[in-house]
């Protein structure tokens, strides 16, 4: 029974209406900050991916489509993280439309996706487009034992 | 009073969750908007939480 001095009580209705506001902010924000996001203005900036892992270090294979806008975000993303601190990471690139059988081999599920390895040993796999944030607090945590490497960009 | 705090801690208990489960998970994936991002994941869990934790007291109290 409510008492008149009792507080008003939080109905699940308030959070289902929360939620559908929220998704619709979140839906808004991110159209317009994937407008905002700048895409990469090199192509190959990675090695070409053989199929061929180095039995020791990291390494990092990005899988892409050349026509894919999202694709080139996150080769922009990768350039910003990885450039200029994580050189210890050999980073690869595969063109999903010139190389399907790498797509399939590896399990993709869509493009862009980063896989990351450790020898030839998978560690962790990205999908989808991911911000510099979260790209450099997932390379934190693997490559603090990553030797020193020059990287160079690919001609 | 107590069916609130009752549903502030489901809300409390759902950011955890949901800061737990982008560290692990959400962290890695942007396929969905912001899904990567840490607040997101947070705000959805305390509203998941609050939502369910609100259903549940709200059946206690029918019963």
């Amino acid at each position: 029974m409510k008492n008149k001095g009792d507080p008003a009580r939080i109905e699940p209705g308030y959070f289902a209406v929360l939620l559908v506001v929220f998704f619709l902010f979140t839906a808004l924000l991110s159209s317009v900050q994937l407008r905002n996001m700048p895409e990469s203005s090199h192509s190959g900036t990675f090695y070409s991916f053989d199929g061929e892992l180095p039995e020791e270090g990291y390494s990092l294979v990005f899988f892409y489509e050349d026509s894919c806008k999202l694709c080139n975000k996150m080769r922009y993303n990768l350039e910003q993280t990885l450039f200029p601190e994580y050189r210890g990471i050999r980073c690869y690139e595969v063109d999903i439309t010139n190389c399907p059988d790498y797509f399939f081999g590896y399990n993709i599920s869509g493009v862009p996706s980063v896989l990351l390895f450790e020898g030839d040993k998978e560690i962790t796999r990205v999908t989808g487009l991911v911000g510099e944030n979260n790209l450099k607090r997932i390379c934190k945590t693997i490559s603090q034992n990553a030797q020193a490497d020059t990287f160079v960009f690919a001609e | 009073m107590q069916s609130n705090c009752i549903i502030i801690i489901g809300l409390v208990a759902g950011t955890v969750i949901g800061y737990w489960y982008w560290n692990s998970i959400g962290l890695r994936w942007g396929t969905f908007p912001l899904s990567s991002e840490w607040w997101v994941n947070c705000i959805y869990g305390g509203l998941f939480g609050g939502l369910i934790m609100s259903l549940i007291s709200k059946k206690q109290e029918a019963v």
